[in-house]
């Protein structure tokens, strides 16, 4: 019995020049299958085609038909003609096969059973190239190819598997299988054949198996523009009309009904989308194929219902299997917005065209090859490229990748800012915020080891360790201290700009880097602190993005420790600053300066290291060797503590106020609400709408990271989660005098929000590549266009010249502080603590009382230990004004020397159309309070100050006249010494009492009270002329303590290396010449 | 695997825990407090406290005078200071042991027509209270100036005179305007705007120089700058009244002892200071009887009243309790009186703590606690007899939600408001209490009782 091999019937469509008729021809009559019949069915006006097939293939048959019904329909015409094969061989007449090519294809159909065979595509002029190796299709009918642009072919595809879609040019089709699917769908004149033949062959169960062994070179005329022709049905319609009503069409057909609804309605949105982008780029046509194509298909409802009736008879697989045979989310819009971070707008909406392809849109419909222009190969308009990384390294980025465009961005950003700042170089700058004029270098630092500070009625604890910070920090600029918080106000928010693009080094990519600084930099914290003169919280801004990078990097979250720390070495020896106990010792000398500035960074170093911990319950680290965050903690915490140790004794001995070093609790009336804090805002830049668009952002790229990033992220979103509980308790005073500066935690939210985002960028680079069409994409869309609408107000910012600082402020327009009588005088200032130019103590929430000598605050009173001690006084008679206790506050405020007292409402003078300050009102009590005293006269009142003139005011150092028992001032404002009066009584203002002591005429005097604050002297009435001096009798241990704190800072700085430098200098010997220090990443 | 884990969802926990803190610190609003701490209480521990004392007059009558009363268990030392509204002024310092009284005429000690007092007491508990017209009106002093004012029911009809006595306690001169309400409409005469009341000094407004022959003419004071002491003073065919007036418009108000009887006259007078109109209703309880409620509106920016007694709705069968209610914040004063005279009274403010005394010697027809609140309440009364600490204290009687008491029902059955003085307290500050003078017809006398300044 002979054994036969199937009939296979080749069926040929050619229509116009068919410039490749007589290869393909030729090429089929090559083949090795000896079971293979060969039909050309001529598509139009095509006289020429007998003699020319007859020319290559004698054999062959040729039916002519007198015109052109598209590919499907010409198809569908010869298999009428054909009676009793097993197969059915469509060919476009641009192709050239293999000679084993059909038997190869014959071989895998029986092999795998497949329906539909397709061979693997390679270029007609280069066979190398592979062109297609089966393709796949998302729900939507986007058609994607399996292979790169260009990819070569190292067999690499060689592999014999299931394909959703076999691409047109040569498809060897079960003849039962094309029977059962009633052939091509005649409402498809061309373009989507392909796609919507093998979907109703799956939806029957068919098989679809691309066998790569069989290769075909395909001209594809069509794709390349080569044949201009049309077909009938047609009409004006363009190839892309064509294609997207087509593709709507299978969409609209091949589903079940439920999933019919829902498919339809989301691409009806991305649709929406692509039109809404398509006409903002003035794209008309793309706009009007889409459009066309939902009426197109209304127009055909018939023919849909008898489709779908069809389909509904043949379908075998459920819906839910044929999503899982597809890729999975939307391919056109994700490679919409890969272009669009990758190329530009433009590029990503099909303005500019390709770099290394040719323009293909909306060529004249090929009609005779309909099945080659399947939705695949207009990959610019319709597919994503699935070539990424064939793209990135074919095709250079054009946003921001290169150093050169990120260096342009990073210079236009600095010369804006510049621009932004000009007026802060050297303008005068107004008292407000922490801008009190510094004193002299070398006077600060004699405030840094004085024995005595003028704060409150004075105090003998030691100086603050910020007067040691600003007078070192003066050294630098050669003691015009004056040029330190210029310095501040214009160049803190670009150096934490910088630490933030530090914070992601080597977690993201450069553009993210520079995207994420960016977004620190137009935070509205680091705008709102410049323009309230906050120093102190813009030197947190600038130095918290080091700091937190490097706990992340002592804690080993994911990817921070680039590698493990340089084996331990002796302290002092070259090398040690890169061993761990290096690093820790740089973040703690790191965290100290920024502590000494603004003491509340402790608190947030607290939660930086609270909220690794929580995030590692949730996103756990593969592998962290910080094991005990609380030891490091702790760790962190007393090393500052001991670098601070004169604010350190201060804090043991303040008691009560212990906790008011990190901040005095503001007015929960006038704090800002959560949803500003959500937005990261403490002032006006940010509050309105576009303040969200940052924190959106961020919360965008929470969701987008994956891997590493995404537990960077997780600990990113925990700390500022913290952060904002923190705050929001804080400024409602829900945490008792545990009050941290509520601007100091929005500046660690600030690092956390821009760290978010620049991880985000990093997730849409990359993580985004591997996840189907979903809310990612989605969120991915929306983040970007946060981040581009978010960069818009900061060049508004810029107008102004100094980010809104205000030119005058309440305190500077006081002009009656100066009393009438001499002597010297203090000003009790009260206020919100984000309002008084001075720092103070806290009275009760949101009133602060602070003092100043003779005049406006000063660099004296820059700083304020928590110890109020003797100013209790103070204190306490406020206190008692409020509890309406007392009607004579002007009588118990005047042994302290108070002349006035200023309550302030806001730093600056609101002044119509010119200048605008936040109001952070006192306790209305207050005014209550002190417009009930009877030795209170209010001298000026306007909506952001109210001064009252103490009348019991008798000076700072006063004495009664011999038989009276009336105080008058005596002394001057800037001398404790001068002539006194004979049997008179001298009280001085000044505490501690018993640091003091009265000189007359050279001579001691004794106390005559030692129970009261005030030291009381008696002057003998046996003195003649007598003349006298107050004068600080003190043993210096503050200096000591400041002189150890100093040594120490000196010590730990000489053990990063320089005492083995210097040992030459203690041994006598040379320095050895060692090997070349070691440099690691972990390096700061 | 760590990646198979299944892990608490983290952006959703993010995102609870944000929202959570959200609502938690929205649901609570912060407001910024700015009313002093008041009450006998409040004072007994006070380094200093001071008494304002205006309305007092030298004129036609029996010329008024002021009497303190010191309510704690040590002596107080007074620093008083007395300015006649031509600036002459008059010092001196009392003594005052515990529970002792002192009264002074100021038309003794110092020249003038009228005359504000100020007092400033080393500690507190020191309360002070002023009386006129025979022993027919009285007033507290107050312990602290006011910065907006108001009051109405004044008459300038033919016959009767009224004015506001003004006296600045501070050392800052008082800038104010004043707004008049009248049945008609309202006004904002110019000399009453930026009107300058230096430091320390005593002034009148006679309203009859700007509204002529009106009744129910009510005030509005705005105090710009710095703070008053005010009393609104009404001469009705030479029978004198003190009106306390009111901080703040109110959208409920209380008159616990408004007499029925026959032949006296009783109107709750209203005045509406809102662009809106107000709608009032008056709830009136008396013994057994059931009286529907009175009602009323008030156009924005004008006067009206409710006449209580007579009414035909109204039987006349002694004391009614009174509750008004307004859909705006209005002001209100009941008016009462017989024949040709009406006295002014400003509505009881609930409170804490009152302190009742028979200031005029001449005891009370009535006095009453009222409960303004719907829950029982625990009422205390202590008795303080001059020169003896406290004789008794009947501590947890219960006063009904929404009911008046009598103060004698509350106390043993000997006792007598006669020549007594007691201090009357809630847990909650929804206490009224209601005096009524001896008079004939009943109770067209009302006073106001101390509420400790």
């Amino acid at each position: 019995m002979d054994s036969r091999a199937p009939a296979v019937v080749a069926v040929i469509v050619t229509t116009g020049s068919g410039p490749g008729l007589e290869a393909t021809a030729a090429s089929l009559v090559a083949q090795d299958y000896e079971e293979l019949s060969l039909l050309v069915v001529a598509n139009g006006d095509v006289s020429h085609v007998p003699e020319r097939v007859a020319a290559v293939a004698p054999n062959a048959f040729v039916r002519v038909l007198e015109e052109n019904r598209g590919f499907g329909a010409a198809c569908n015409e010869a298999v009428l003609m054909v009676e009793g094969s097993a197969f059915f061989l469509f060919c476009h007449d641009d192709v050239r096969l293999e000679p084993d090519a059909v038997q190869l294809m014959v071989e895998a159909a029986y092999r795998t059973n497949a329906g539909i065979v397709t061979p693997k595509f390679v270029a007609y002029d280069d066979p190398l190239v592979l062109l297609h190796a089966g393709q796949t299709s998302d729900r939507f009918g986007v058609v994607r190819d399996r292979v790169e642009l260009g990819e070569i072919d190292h067999g690499q595809q060689d592999l014999e598997r299931d394909v959703f879609v076999a691409p047109g040019g040569v498809t060897l089709v079960r003849s039962d299988l094309f029977s059962t699917l009633r052939g091509f769908d005649p409402l498809i004149t061309l373009l989507g054949e392909d796609l919507d033949l093998c979907w109703r062959a799956q939806v029957a169960g068919a098989r679809i198996v691309v066998t790569p062994l069989a290769k075909v070179a395909h001209r594809e005329t069509i794709a390349t523009g080569e044949r201009p022709v049309a077909a009938i049905g047609t009409r004006r319609a363009s190839r892309t009309d064509l294609r997207r009503r087509h593709q709507l069409l299978v969409v609209a057909t091949g589903w079940g009904r439920r999933t019919t609804v829902w498919t339809l309605m989301m691409l009806m949105v991305l649709d929406v989308v692509e039109v809404g982008i398509a006409l903002a780029g003035r794209d008309t046509d793309r706009a009007g194929a889409i459009v066309g194509s939902w009426r197109w298909l209304l127009k055909q409802r018939k023919g849909v219902r008898q489709r779908r009736r069809q389909l509904h008879v043949l379908r075998v697989l459920s819906d839910a299997e044929l999503r899982r045979l597809q890729v999975g989310g939307a391919s056109r819009l994700k490679h919409f917005f890969v272009t669009l971070l990758r190329e530009g707008y433009d590029r990503a909406r099909g303005i500019l065209p390709p770099e290394e392809e040719v323009e293909i849109f909306d060529d004249p419909v090929d009609v005779g090859v309909g099945f080659a222009a399947a939705f695949s190969e207009d990959e610019e308009f319709d597919e994503i490229a699935q070539s990424e990384l064939l793209e990135l390294r074919s095709r250079p980025s054009r946003f921001m990748t290169t150093f050169r465009s990120q260096a342009a961005v990073v210079v236009v950003v600095a010369v804006l800012w510049l621009i932004g700042s000009r007026d802060l170089v050297a303008t005068h700058l107004p008292l407000v915020g922490r801008l009190a004029p510094l004193d002299s270098w070398w006077s600060t630092w004699r405030h840094y080891f004085a024995s005595w500070s003028p704060n409150g009625v004075g105090t003998g604890t030691p100086g603050m360790p910020g007067y040691g910070v600003l007078a070192f920090a003066g050294t630098f600029v050669f003691g015009r201290m004056g040029v330190l918080p210029r310095l501040v106000l214009i160049f803190a928010v670009p150096v934490g700009a910088v630490g933030m693009g530090r914070l992601l080094k080597d977690r993201v990519s450069n553009r993210a880097r520079i995207i994420g600084a960016f977004a620190y930099a137009a935070m509205p914290l680091g705008f709102n602190m410049i323009s309230q003169g906050r120093v102190d919280v813009l030197v947190v801004v600038a130095g918290l993005p080091f700091i937190v990078r490097r706990i992340f990097q002592l804690m080993d979250v994911a990817g921070f420790r680039a590698r493990p720390f340089d084996e331990p070495l002796p302290f002092g020896h070259r090398g040690w600053r890169t061993t761990e106990a290096g690093q820790r010792m740089v973040l703690i000398m790191l965290m100290a300066l920024v502590t000494a500035m603004a003491p509340a960074t402790l608190v947030v170093v607290g939660l930086v290291v609270v909220g690794v911990v929580v995030a590692r319950y949730f996103e756990p680290d593969h592998d962290n060797s910080s094991r005990h965050p609380g030891r490091f903690l702790g760790a962190l915490v007393v090393n500052v503590a001991i670098f601070l140790l004169p604010m350190t004794f201060d804090v043991f001995v303040a008691g009560r106020r212990a906790l008011e070093v990190f901040g005095l609790p503001g007015g929960p009336w006038s704090a800002p609400s959560f949803m500003l804090l959500l937005r990261d805002v403490d002032g006006t830049f940010g509050s309105s709408w576009w303040g969200w668009l940052l924190p959106v952002a961020a919360l965008f790229s929470l969701v987008l990271c994956k891997g590493d990033r995404r537990r960077v992220a997780s600990k990113v979103a925990v700390i500022a989660t913290l952060t904002l509980v923190l705050g929001a308790l804080v400024s409602r005073h829900w945490l008792g005098s545990f009050s941290p500066d509520l601007d100091v935690l929005l500046a660690l939210y600030a690092v956390m929000l821009a760290s978010l985002i620049g991880l985000g960028v990093g997730a849409l680079e990359h993580d985004l590549r591997d996840v189907g069409f979903g809310w990612r994409q989605l969120t991915a869309a929306l983040a970007v266009a946060t981040m581009a609408l978010a960069s818009l107000p900061l060049l508004a910012s810029f107008g102004s010249g100094r980010f809104d600082l205000p030119s005058t402020s309440v305190a500077e327009s006081l002009s009656a502080l100066s009393p009438t009588t001499a002597g010297g005088y203090r000003v009790l200032w009260l206020g919100d603590p984000s309002v008084l130019p001075t720092s103070g103590w806290a009275v009760a929430p949101g009133l602060e009382a602070a003092t100043s000598m003779n005049g406006l605050p000063g660099g004296a009173t820059l700083f304020t230990p928590p110890d109020s001690g003797t100013s209790d006084v103070i204190m306490e008679a406020l206190q008692s004004a409020m509890a309406g206790r007392t009607v004579r506050l002007g009588e118990l405020l005047a042994p302290a020397g108070i002349s006035a007292i200023v309550v302030m409402n806001s730093a600056a003078p609101q002044l119509a159309g010119a200048e605008s300050a936040l109001l952070h009102r006192t306790p209305g009590v207050l005014t209550s309070a002190l417009n009930n005293q009877s030795d209170l006269s209010l001298d000026l009142q306007t909506p952001s100050v109210e001064v009252y003139s103490n009348s019991l005011f008798h000076g700072i150092v006063a004495a009664t006249s011999t038989g009276s028992t009336k105080l008058t001032p005596i002394f001057t404002s800037t001398s404790n010494t001068g002539p006194l009066t004979a049997g008179s009584t001298v009280i001085a203002g000044l505490a501690p009492a018993d640091a003091f002591a009265l000189d007359v005429n050279g001579k001691a005097v004794a106390r005559t009270n030692p129970n009261t604050w005030t030291p009381i002297y008696s002057v003998v009435s046996s003195t003649p002329s007598p003349s006298g001096a107050i004068s600080l009798h003190q043993f210096p241990l503050n200096g000591l303590l400041a002189l150890f704190t100093l040594g120490m800072w000196g010590i730990v700085w000489l053990g990063f290396g320089w005492i083995h430098r210097l040992e030459w200098l203690f041994t006598g010997r040379r320095r050895r010449v060692s090997a070349p220090e070691p440099k690691g990443e972990n390096d700061g | 695997m760590a990646k198979h884990r299944r892990r608490l969802p983290l952006v959703l926990v993010v995102v609870v825990v944000l929202a959570a803190t959200g609502v938690l610190t929205s649901l609570r609003h912060s407001t910024n407090p700015s009313t002093l701490p008041s009450g006998l209480t409040a004072s007994l521990d006070a380094e200093s406290t001071a008494l304002y004392c205006t309305g007092l007059a030298s004129g036609t009558g029996p010329p008024g005078r002021v009497t303190f009363y010191n309510t704690s268990d040590a002596s107080r030392s007074l620093s008083l200071s007395i300015v006649s509204q031509v600036g002459t002024t008059y010092t001196s310092t009392i003594e005052l042991a515990a529970h002792a009284a002192q009264s002074i005429q100021p038309s003794v000690l110092d020249s003038g027509t009228n005359f504000g007092v100020a007092v400033q007491i080393s500690g507190g508990g020191v309360v002070g209270n002023e009386t006129a017209g025979n022993n027919r009106a009285e007033v507290p002093c107050q312990s602290t100036g006011v910065r907006h004012w108001y009051a109405t029911g004044f008459d300038t009809l033919v016959g009767s005179s009224a004015y506001l006595s003004l006296y600045n306690p501070t050392g800052t001169a008082a800038v104010l305007n004043a707004t008049i309400f009248t049945g008609t409409g309202f006004s904002a005469p110019q000399s009453f705007q930026g009107l300058s009341i230096p430091a320390h000094t005593q002034t009148q407004i006679n309203l009859g120089g700007q509204v002529v022959n009106t009744a129910n003419v009510g005030v509005g004071i705005d105090v710009l700058r710095g703070s008053l002491v005010i009393v609104g003073v009404q001469d009705s065919n030479g029978e004198v009244s003190f009106d306390q007036g009111a901080v703040s418009p109110l959208k409920a108000a209380w008159f616990p002892n408004v007499t029925t009887v026959n032949h006296a006259t009783a109107q709750i007078r209203v005045a509406n200071p809102n662009a809106a109109p107000a709608q009032v209703t008056v709830n009136v309880t008396l013994s057994k009887y059931t009286v529907a409620p009175q009602t009323l509106t008030v156009s924005p920016y004008s006067t009206s009243l409710v006449n209580i007694t007579p009414n035909s709705a109204i039987p006349a069968a002694g004391y009614a309790s009174l509750t008004l209610r307004s859909s705006e914040p209005v002001v209100t004063s009941l008016a009462t009186g017989q024949g040709t005279w009406t006295a002014l009274s400003a509505p009881a403010a609930p409170g804490k703590v009152f302190l009742i005394r028979d200031f005029t010697g001449r005891g009370f027809d009535a006095a009453t606690v009222t409960n303004t609140s719907s829950r029982t309440i625990s009422v205390s009364i202590t008795t303080l007899k001059d020169k003896e600490t406290k004789s008794l204290t009947v501590t947890g009687e219960k006063v009904g939600g929404d009911t008046t008491e009598s103060v004698l029902a509350l106390l043993p059955a000997s006792a007598t408001t006669q020549s007594q003085t007691f201090i009357v307290s809630s847990a909650t500050p929804s206490l009224v209490v209601g005096l009524t003078l001896p008079s004939k017809p009943n109770g067209v006398l009302v006073v106001v009782p101390l509420n400790g300044g």
